[in-house]
């Protein structure tokens, strides 16, 4: 018996100011898959992210969570079926790291026990490598720190909407943007078992090769239209890096036939990106 | 849990706080009554006419104004810890939502302009006094919602444009307030001065049955956003995805504030920089999560104005300090003084 897919998004069209941001973009998520958006800045990767999180609404297509309409359900109830990581987060006073964690589970996590929280919030904590700075104030953390703690309160909030709803996605807006090495394939390996367990991850990433390596499809976002979708392998060729990122950056494999990865040579000229 | 503790220490130290503040405002003023005799006093009246004369200061004068400072200033001190929360500013002022603005128009217009409408009318005058705090309290609430409005684009309201256009409202109420004054004569400027300074001179029970059910519903409401503002501190977006009604929680939160605001106006005048330090100082003791910092302003800001008041009393006895006045001379430099010492209070 096939499972239903966590989420559809259909025809999905975005228009902000007379200025079309996605068209026609369709895109399911199923159980633990890890989906990985590439794109140029502003090829519209952030404005289907907040369309399928009910953050936006669409204004052609529709998004719909296990067959449910997005704008019918209530955003308390949106909490447990999906979590967003954001590219980052200010926090205006000085919470202390657990705190901000902690947030995560106050809302949908009020059902559990103080001690399952306490639980969850310790093991989010570690999972995101934080918890020696559980009691530090978040606003004097460094940009990387700051975006592992926003991982710990995604983490607390899958965890608790866990015990109430039974299929999640997860929303991950360049979560590896400010991270070191380490933490980079820490975070990576973190949702890697996220989707193991069943979760479905629809990531933006601008890493080509930590896309290859990690996704099981890669969906190519070109002015606000998908231009490729497909297995990295697949569609990870030079003509398709040269035509969407204007770069003539040659795909290599690792080993030979393995995993594409792309290196940097030199910029077109003709490309929308300048040398100065 | 150590923090926890602490803060549980702190709330027992702000309940004692309010109850000494009340027996010493209570004992406080022209016919001093020494704390020992005041429950005495209360509890039962004696037929001895020294002590009837102080069991009627105090049920007539002093207890309906203690209680009345109680009120005004938690709720002053709430709406400035909701107004930071939703600003996500620790600067912001209950102010910002362009409440105290609309009141303080509205009790110009009523100062000056009042008595002649009603001569024009036909109508006998005075006014009746309670038309003053109604017609602030409605101003108040008319800027507040004016401002939402405006803010407001394809149900969404935008923090930042509240802001600014609070701004341009304060400009231009001023203004305003400003040609009232110009046209006032000399009776008047002294009722603009007195209410724009802030005083809870006027107390009475009837002043505290007209406050009460504006504040304490706002005071009640306060244990339920606490959860809503800790999630806002992320940022509008992150609090959605964490599943907080966003829009109905800001749209909340602003009549809460333009209620308590416009109350406390409307009974005891313009009284600032209670809303401003009073959650600023909490937030270096107990920390910045709403679901303490809510309660524990109301208690501390009801507990500083009443003392406040007190100050107002003794300070020029027999006659009385504008309560705005004291509160500006001891909050202005507190206020400085956290600023430069508690860098915890801000995101540096």
């Amino acid at each position: 018996m096939a499972e239903p897919p966590l989420l559809i998004g259909r025809d999905l069209g975005f228009a902000a100011d007379g200025k079309i941001l996605v068209q026609g973009l369709s895109l399911t998520v199923e159980p633990g898959t890890l989906q990985v958006m590439i794109g140029p800045n502003g090829a519209g990767k952030s404005t289907l992210l907040r369309l399928l999180c009910g953050e936006l609404r669409p204004t052609a297509g529709s998004v719909a969570y296990a067959g449910e309409p997005v704008a019918g359900i209530p955003a308390w109830r949106l909490a447990t079926l999906r979590a967003v990581l954001p590219q980052q987060a200010r926090v205006a006073f000085p919470f202390a790291v657990a705190e901000v964690a902690r947030i995560g589970l106050d809302g949908i996590g009020r059902g559990l026990t103080r001690r399952d929280r306490e639980t969850i919030l310790v093991q989010a904590l570690k999972q995101a490598d934080i918890l020696h700075l559980a009691e530090r104030a978040y606003p004097g953390l460094s940009g990387g720190e700051q975006a592992r703690v926003q991982f710990a309160r995604v983490l607390c909030q899958l965890a608790a909407g866990r015990t109430v709803a039974a299929g999640q996605v997860l929303f991950l807006d360049e979560p590896t943007a400010s991270l070191d090495l380490r933490h980079q394939s820490a975070i990576l390996d973190a949702v890697d078992d996220l989707r193991r367990t069943g979760v479905g991850v629809v990531a933006i990433l601008h890493d080509l090769n930590l896309a290859a390596v990690y996704a099981d499809t890669l969906l190519v976002l070109d002015g606000g239209r998908l231009v490729a979708r497909g297995a990295p392998d697949a569609i990870l060729r030079d003509d398709l890096i040269a035509e969407v990122f204007g770069v003539r950056w040659p795909v290599g494999r690792v080993p030979p036939g393995g995993k594409p990865f792309i290196l940097p040579t030199r910029v077109l000229p003709q490309g929308n990106s300048t040398t100065g | 849990m150590r923090a926890r503790r602490r803060s549980g220490l702190i709330f027992a130290g702000l309940t004692l706080l309010v109850a000494a503040v009340a027996v010493l405002s209570v004992g406080v003023g022209a016919v001093p009554i020494p704390p020992s005799r005041i429950v005495n006093l209360v509890a039962h009246a004696s037929a001895d006419p020294a002590s009837a004369r102080d069991a009627l200061v105090i049920l007539n004068i002093r207890l309906p104004r203690t209680l009345l400072g109680l009120m005004v200033g938690a709720g002053l001190a709430v709406s400035g810890a909701l107004m930071q929360g939703l600003f996500r500013n620790p600067l912001a002022d209950p102010a910002l939502v362009g409440v105290s603005a609309g009141a303080g128009l509205a009790a110009a217009t009523i100062i000056v302009l009042g008595d002649g409408v009603l001569r024009s009318l036909g109508l006998p005058g005075p006014l009746p006094y309670a038309v003053l705090p109604a017609g602030a309290f409605l101003g108040g609430l008319a800027a507040t919602l004016g401002l939402t409005l405006v803010a407001t684009r394809s149900g969404r309201t935008s923090v930042t444009t509240m802001l600014l256009a609070g701004i341009a409202l304060g400009a231009l109420t001023g203004a305003m307030t400003g040609l009232l004054v110009f046209a006032s004569n000399d009776r008047q400027l002294r009722d603009l001065t007195f209410w724009s300074l802030g005083s809870l001179g006027g107390a009475s029970w009837t002043k505290v049955a007209a406050t009460a059910p504006a504040i304490l519903p706002v005071l009640a409401a306060v244990p339920f956003l606490g959860r809503g503002l800790n999630a806002l501190v992320l940022g509008e977006a992150e609090a959605f995805h964490l599943g907080i009604p966003v829009e109905r929680l800001k749209r909340a939160a602003i009549l809460l504030v333009a209620v308590a605001v416009g109350a406390g106006v409307a009974a005891a005048g313009v009284i600032g920089f209670v809303g401003l330090v009073v959650p600023h100082a909490l937030r270096l003791a107990i920390g910045p999560d709403h679901r303490r910092l809510l309660p524990a302003a109301a208690l501390l800001g009801g507990a500083l104005l009443v003392l406040a008041d007190v100050a107002a009393r003794l300070v020029v006895a027999p006659a009385e300090l504008p309560i705005g006045i004291v509160t500006a001379l001891v909050g202005a430099p507190v206020f400085l003084w956290l600023l430069l010492s508690g860098q915890r209070g801000f995101d540096g």
